[in-house]
């Protein structure tokens, strides 16, 4: 009887994990398109609005919500607060957001030149730089898409059979 | 007759918001400083490479280094680069595309209607200034008020049988306190203080380059009243017509009326039935109406009330009070 729980929880543990790992793969292109929408907010607020920037992040990171509303908002917190520049506060933002989302740490990379660029260049030039981002998060999207198919499926079989394996083993 | 400026300044925001975009150890420094020395300080000056000018009125002096006030250079408190980078950060919140508008007249616009005047390298593009790049010198201008500076004019300024506003022209050579005034004026008349009138009047103000109401992010820094409404960054000749077709005003307000544009705009506003408060660089009546198309305004009486300013008794020295044909009411 003992057995026969502890091979009931090795498996549901297993699946649980396999699931886990499933819902992260399925979660990244919805991360990465409300990061796109979130970016292309800021690039109406910057170059229509005129919108500062700390209040720009805010606004935008309010609207937004989920782990990209609170890097917005936590990068213009640096700003407004630690006097640290506009790349290092997105930097900061990132980090502490990363273990709590499904995003990798390359998925900001497209923003880091609109991060250099924010606080020197003016609206005309921001507007290339914000295309180059847009289209490098489409493309992230997209793949990250084709892995979830690929991959979200892949471990929760993974998840069922590793357990399943890891109680035939046992007995 | 002369009237000398009636009051001291006051503060709008405080010294100490537009002295926050500055670094940390240099705001030391000037806090440091005696009180009333502080309450005097008209200009911070910032140069890469110079020692850091502060200027009261007539007087200069350099801040020293470790506190205080030096006149000798050596001893004086030398700006760096790092720290010229970090008030302009400070100044443009991270966001030099948002006071582009602002770069290209030259300067930008602080919480507290303080201003920080900027000088670099100048980028045009057609023979108009496109920005500014590698800034070298800032000078933070501290604003103060002048609460009543217009009392004095209050007989002059409305129509003795029905009290409808009067137009009128304000002309000094710069520094005499035009900008000051016309807003005090917008303030009483919004106020319904210049006189009693059972339907008190509304005033626009066509700030073109924000000095007059020194908006930040879209809220005046100074005090204009209940009536008031802003354009704030709009030309004056498009300002004057559109306020005149979309806020129905009594008194539109404006800053150094110069162009044909603004004669047009003007002469419009008075068949309109709508008074124009505005100033002019002069020095006196005579010297405006040489100036180009000033002329134009005069014979076509566009103005009730002509007042003459000087620094003759300190800053806002009223000179004489004319009407509209140019004679003396004073």
């Amino acid at each position: 009887m003992l057995k026969l729980v502890g091979s009931v929880i090795i498996v549901f543990a297993t699946t649980l994990i396999g699931f886990r790992m499933a819902h992260a793969y399925r979660e990244r292109p919805r991360e990465l398109r409300r990061l796109l929408q979130a970016v292309q907010q800021l690039q109406a607020e910057v170059e229509y609005h005129a919108k500062p920037l700390p209040r720009a992040l805010i606004d935008v990171g309010q609207n937004s919500g989920g782990a990209c509303g609170k890097w917005f908002v936590t990068a213009a917190k640096h700003l407004q607060e630690d006097g640290r520049s506009v790349a290092e506060s997105f930097a900061a933002a990132a980090q502490s957001i990363a273990s709590e989302s499904a995003y990798r740490s390359s998925d900001f990379d497209p923003l880091d030149g609109v991060a250099a660029s924010l606080a020197t260049m003016d609206a005309l030039h921001l507007h290339g730089q914000f295309q180059l981002a847009a289209q490098a998060l489409e493309q992230a999207e997209v793949q990250a898409r084709e892995e979830a198919e690929r991959s979200a499926r892949l471990w929760q079989y993974l998840g069922v059979l590793a357990g399943v394996l890891l109680v035939i083993l046992l007995y | 007759m002369s009237i000398p400026p009636p009051f001291r300044p006051q503060e709008t925001g405080g010294w100490n918001q537009a002295l926050a975009v500055l670094p940390v150890d240099l705001q030391r420094l000037l806090l440091a400083l005696d009180d009333t020395i502080l309450a005097e300080l008209e200009e911070v000056r910032l140069r890469v490479g110079q020692p850091i000018e502060l200027r009261f009125g007539t007087n200069s002096q350099y801040l020293k280094q470790g506190g205080g006030l030096t006149l000798m250079p050596p001893a004086a408190a030398v700006l760096s680069q790092a720290a010229l980078e970090h008030v302009m950060q400070q100044v443009t919140q991270f966001s030099l595309y948002a006071v582009e508008e602002e770069l290209r007249k030259g300067f930008i616009t602080l919480p507290g209607g303080h201003r920080i005047g900027v000088a670099g390298r100048i980028v045009t593009d057609g023979g108009h200034i496109r920005s500014i790049r590698s800034i070298s010198s800032l000078n933070i201008r501290i604003a103060r008020a002048y609460p009543g500076m217009a009392t004095p004019l209050r007989p002059w300024l409305a129509d003795r049988g029905d009290g409808h506003p009067l137009s009128t022209l304000v002309i000094s050579p710069p520094q005499c306190g035009k900008t000051t005034l016309v807003r005090d004026m917008a303030r009483q008349w919004s106020e319904n203080l210049v006189t009693r009138r059972r339907s008190p009047s509304k005033v626009v103000i066509i700030d073109e380059r924000s000095e007059i109401a020194g908006m930040f992010e879209g809220r005046p820094q100074f005090a204009l009243g209940p009536r008031t409404d802003v354009l704030d960054g709009c030309p004056k000749a498009e300002g004057l017509l559109m306020a005149i077709r979309s806020l129905s005003p009594d008194i539109v307000v404006t800053d150094e009326i110069g162009k044909q544009g603004d004669v047009e705009a003007i002469l419009e506003a008075a068949n309109a039935g709508v008074a124009v408060i505005t100033t002019a660089h002069a020095s006196s009546l005579a010297g405006w109406r040489r100036r180009p198309h000033m002329e134009e305004l005069f014979q076509a009486h566009a103005f009730a009330r002509y007042i003459i300013l000087s620094r003759r008794r300190g800053p806002g020295t009223i000179e004489c009070v004319l009407d509209g044909d140019g004679r003396s009411l004073t």
